[in-house]
């Protein structure tokens, strides 16, 4: 049933978004995910832990830890954020009432929630969690028709023999690509072709339910979507940026990605898009609404596309997503996420959106992360803002800017610090990020000798000191090495 | 020798000696707040929702502090003493009901965690006058109102969710005008800790509450306590070997019927009442007699002695030596 009160239109949806009186948070290690969103809605604040802005944005507030406290997860930092006093005295003068929004969140944060009188505008964390797994995505995408690369699910193995054995029954040839349910890009899936490579990961594969899959040589990349109501939006298509040894100390590790319009022309984009359709579908149905990752593989050998795994969540994906679909005659992809947990109709027609996104610009985002395995104390580190290059590949502060919006040229980058003086740098630590126009890696996936500058030049920015002989610095935990 | 210097203070809105005391004792508050860690201790928002719930009248005070002494969120969550690190003490209660009805009680604590501040104050509508704990929760005192309250720790080790005990005596010395609204208060407030509650109230009118984060807490008649609950078995240890003997003690002065109260007060400067400082750890800190109906309190030490009232409250610096 329509009312007059449906937004139906890209204008309604501003409309709606400009007036918007609900409070909405973006509580999270950095604002990054979904920085700049605040240009479009009225009552959008975030709450992070690292002060990239030197309280230059007017935005974000960074609750002050009055103690060393060691964080176990991105969850358990998110909980803490939403429950510290500044928050909540910020929720409280905002009227209470409102919207978070975060990258990870458990049960706990939505009793959280639920005591301050406020939604979570994300699926629920079960339906999460019970999503992220990738067996139950690759058993979801087959109702949905969407491909996965030929395996094997919901197995388990005890030795290289029987799982041998599991492989030939599905003729997945002899080199595997295994992986455990839970995990990280580059942490949990494991290749193996010999015994010595399964004696290597037994113990972290044994006692698992597996997913065992045919290695193909391919290419690998992402898409964010929304499922909505009326239907899945998809964002543009990304490749991954992953391993180079510059970023990420971890072998396959996720460092960033490119978006550029001639990724997969013609039959193998227009068969992604479908797949992401009916899979934010069939997501939608299970209940799950809103924004998701899609990461994809094409088998390089016969050009065939699969589904690669699904997060079910806000995500690295999400700042260049937001960018295109904005800054080219668009919507951020979130606003129609965020339209799902308004209290508010809309019935609009996807199809016409989306095609605003089919011509843009190039961009790139890196992650650097801390490659070395030493930890010593920041003693200077780059500011967040606006840096050039020039042609000896020097750069240069060129002004403070709270988005990457204002990044003008090839020459020019956005840098958005995460650890900053004072903090101690630790192997695998996200120091920052960088999102810059035009590619950082070349169509057969070689770092462009402008993204190893960059990385360079950043890096020489930051000044360490060594460890006093008694300190003992806070190391975070693995869970959340991963910030963004 | 041990000293411990007591300030006596009156500050009837939180102001500029409010303030004082919270830096003076914040720095070894912080330390005993994060003695298990922080993560130990539970978020701002699980503090002022426990507050709201429990005990809501406290919460625009509560506010009022925090903002007046520009806490951060580590401090606001000590001063909501929600789920607060266990602590544990001596001390014996007496309620003497003979010519006039009073309460008499020592505390027995190790001097150097005693604040020794005698605080005269009124916060939201009654005046009171209390021994202060935490900053701003109260060990005893009394309240115009004419109800006198005063805790002894219970003697297990049982630790529950709930408050630390001294703010809800000062909810109850805020809020409460008799002793039956007091035990309405224990009924519905949880406490982190087993405690004995002493309760007088001008009418005459006494009860001894055991509370414990894990029983329903029990109304009693008994005129008498010190650091356990109900009746000990004979061979089975209790947390403080003297609490048996100095609640004997506290039974035969209540049977005593020709007893003064300056007598009976007295024997609380005595052994096995009192609590040697070079034998015991929980040492005895001061004696006070509470008269709820007279609004008068009596301090008593070994050498030294301080009389106020609510009309007559003389800021002053008292230095005790204990032996």
């Amino acid at each position: 049933m329509s009312t007059p009160d449906t937004l139906r239109s890209l204008s309604d949806i501003y409309r709606f978004f400009r007036n918007n009186t609900t409070p909405i948070y973006f509580v999270s290690p950095t604002a990054y995910n979904i920085l700049g969103l605040g240009q479009w809605i009225q009552g959008f604040k975030y709450i992070s832990h690292f002060d990239s802005f030197d309280g230059g944005h007017f935005r974000v507030t960074n609750p002050t830890q009055n103690t060393e406290r060691e964080f176990q997860s991105m969850e358990d930092m998110a909980n803490y954020l939403l429950s510290h006093k500044e928050s909540v005295e910020l929720f409280e003068k905002s009227g209470g009432k409102g919207k978070i929004l975060t990258v990870m969140f458990d049960e706990k944060t939505e009793e959280i929630a639920k005591s301050l009188g406020m939604e979570i505008a994300l699926p629920p964390a079960s339906l999460r969690t019970r999503l992220d797994s990738k067996i139950v995505t690759t058993q979801l995408a087959n109702e949905a028709g969407v491909p996965s690369a030929p395996n094997i699910v919901d197995v388990e193995a005890s030795s290289y023999a029987e799982l041998q054995a599991l492989a030939d029954e599905k003729k997945l040839g002899n080199k595997l690509v295994v992986q455990t349910p839970y995990g990280d890009s580059g942490k949990t899936t494991y290749f193996i072709s010999s015994e010595a490579d399964w004696d290597k990961n037994a113990d972290k594969i044994v006692g698992e339910t597996l997913k065992v899959m045919k290695y193909i040589n391919h290419i690998p990349g992402t898409v964010e979507a929304v499922a909505t109501r009326c239907g899945t939006l998809v964002g543009p298509l990304q490749t991954d940026i992953t391993g180079y040894e510059e970023l990420t100390p971890y072998k396959g590790g996720w460092c960033g990605n490119d978006i550029f319009p001639e990724i997969l022309k013609g039959e193998q984009r227009d068969k992604i898009i479908l797949m992401v359709k009916a899979m934010g579908d069939k997501l939608y149905e299970t209940g799950y609404r809103g924004t998701f990752c899609f990461d994809y593989l094409v088998d390089t050998d016969d050009g065939e596309v699969y589904l690669g795994e699904i997060n079910p969540r806000i995500s690295g994906a999400s700042p260049l997503t937001n960018l295109v679909t904005s800054k080219y005659g668009g919507i951020p992809l979130m606003l129609l996420h965020l339209l799902e947990f308004m209290d508010v109709e809309f019935d609009i027609d996807i199809e016409e959106i989306q095609k605003r996104w089919a011509d843009f610009d190039t961009w790139t985002q890196l992650v650097l992360k801390h490659t070395e395995d030493r930890v010593r104390m920041i003693t200077k580190a780059p500011k967040t803002g606006i840096w050039r290059m020039d042609d000896d590949g020097d750069i240069n502060y060129v002004r403070q800017s709270i988005d990457w919006g204002n990044v003008s040229d090839n020459n020019d980058a956005f840098y958005l610090r995460v650890y900053g003086e004072g903090d101690y740098s630790y192997l695998g630590a996200d120091m920052g990020i960088l999102i810059a126009r035009g590619r950082m890696q070349s169509d057969d996936r070689q770092l462009l000798p402008r993204a190893s500058k960059w990385v360079t030049a950043i890096n020489k920015e930051f000044e360490y000191k060594e460890l006093e002989e008694l300190e003992v610095p806070y190391i975070p935990t693995d869970n959340v090495r991963k910030m963004l | 020798m041990k000293n411990l210097q007591f300030d006596v203070i009156s500050e009837l809105s939180p102001g500029e000696k409010f303030s004082e005391l919270f830096s003076k004792s914040w720095p070894a508050y912080r330390a005993w707040y994060l003695d298990e860690g922080e993560e130990a201790r539970p978020s701002y928002l699980e503090c002022i929702n426990a507050l709201k719930q429990h005990m809501p009248e406290l919460v625009p005070l509560y506010k009022k502090l925090t903002t007046l002494l520009d806490c951060d969120d580590l401090q606001a969550r000590f001063l909501s003493l929600y789920c607060p690190p266990t602590f544990y003490s001596a001390c014996s209660q007496l309620i003497y009901k003979k010519e006039q009805t009073a309460l008499i009680r020592n505390y027995d604590f190790p001097a150097f965690l005693c604040e020794g501040t005698i605080m005269q104050s009124q916060w939201l509508d009654k005046k009171v006058i209390a021994t202060a704990d935490c900053i701003w929760g109260a060990l005893d005192g009394i309240n115009d109102a004419g109800l006198s309250i005063s805790i002894n720790y219970g003697g297990r080790l049982v630790e529950g969710k709930g408050f630390g005990i001294t703010i809800v005596v000062r909810y109850v010395l805020e809020t409460c005008s008799n002793v039956e609204e007091a035990i309405e208060v224990f009924r519905r407030v949880p406490v982190h800790l087993d405690y004995n509650i002493a309760l007088v109230d001008k009418t005459g009118n006494h009860s001894t509450v055991f509370i414990a984060p894990d029983r329903d807490i029990c109304v009693s008649h008994a005129t008498t306590s010190t650091n356990h609950q109900g009746s000990v078995e004979p061979g089975k240890p209790v947390f403080l070997e003297d609490s048996v003997t100095r609640l004997d003690a506290l039974n035969k002065l209540a049977a005593q019927q020709e007893t003064t109260l300056q007598d009976s007060a007295a024997q609380f400067l005595y052994s096995p009442l009192y609590r040697q400082h070079d034998i015991h750890s929980s040492g005895t800190l001061y004696t006070v007699v509470y008269l709820p109906a007279e609004g008068q309190v009596s301090y008593l030490w070994p050498h030294q002695s301080l009389n106020l009232s609510f009309d007559l409250f003389p800021e002053q610096t008292l230095d005790i030596h204990y032996v």
